[in-house]
């Protein structure tokens, strides 16, 4: 395999979603490709990174009444 | 009381049981449209969007899906409707392809040890998040509900009706765009 199937087995890798096969063949293809590795390393902090500039939030109270508010006018009488 | 019994109850007319699905979910939903359409304006308009529809059309409800897959479908078709119309500039399906591709040719430098890489460099956090945002809607999409929120591919292909290899490549894809979009800032830092 040429670096640019390899390339496209990473996210496969990533989510452990590839075959044993390919899998075994990944590992050692970046074992000798400079390239490739680097690839995948900042593959894997890109997604770490995205991770950490999300951060879960509590609704606001005012957002949470006006939603309770919108439901119960449609209920029907 | 489980969500399919509520589910039962809520079609039966019983709305406390519809507001006791409101308030297991409301949490994910206003999140998931905080981190979509990235505010709170949109984001309570989704939120409120979703409930209405899904108060409105809980008849159709079938339980084919869990009560919680069936509210994201009907907030993700939302935020894709919203996107759409957002004034944001996105990057074009053929250049998120060129980055996936080996015609492309990729940034290799590995900056995976480089000290300016903290979470808390407002600078890169500045970066990553416009690179997300000009990311075309269906990828946006797709890239928050796998790699953010952790959905997997077979909840998102409920969700979205789309294909699991269709998901893998946008998801594949938008990866290699973000990555090489922090390679460049890196590139400019000086490695």
């Amino acid at each position: 395999m040429d670096c640019r199937e390899i390339i496209k087995l990473i996210s496969d890798y990533i989510d452990k979603e590839i075959e044993q096969t390919k899998k075994e063949i990944l590992e050692e293809h970046i074992k000798i490709c400079k390239k490739c590795e680097s690839i995948l390393n900042t593959t894997e902090k890109t997604l770490f990174l995205s991770r950490k500039i999300y951060k879960n939030k509590k609704i606001p109270k005012k957002i949470e009444k006006t939603l309770y508010y919108q439901i119960r006018i449609r209920y029907k009488k | 009381m489980n969500e399919i019994e509520l589910v039962e109850r809520a079609k039966a007319g019983d709305n406390k049981a519809f507001e006791e699905l409101v308030k297991r979910t409301q949490d994910k939903i206003y999140n998931l449209g905080l981190k979509i359409l990235g505010n709170r304006e949109d984001a309570a308009d989704l939120l409120q969007e979703t409930y209405i529809k899904a108060y409105e059309s809980l008849q159709n409800f079938e339980g084919r899906s869990s009560f919680s897959t069936w509210l994201y479908r009907i907030a993700t078709n939302f935020a894709l409707m919203k996107l759409r119309k957002e004034k944001y500039k996105k990057i074009s399906i053929d250049e998120i392809k060129e980055a996936s591709d080996g015609s492309y040719k990729l940034e290799i430098s590995d900056w995976s040890n480089n000290p300016h890489l903290q979470y808390k460099n407002e600078e890169l956090r500045e970066i990553l998040n416009e690179a997300i945002n000009s990311l075309p809607p269906k990828y946006k999409t797709i890239f928050i509900l796998h790699d953010i929120e952790g959905l997997s591919l077979s909840e998102i292909s409920e969700i979205l009706s789309l294909s699991i290899p269709t998901i893998k490549t946008r998801i594949h894809r938008s990866r290699l765009y973000l990555r090489e979009k922090l390679s460049e800032y890196f590139k400019r830092k000086g490695n």
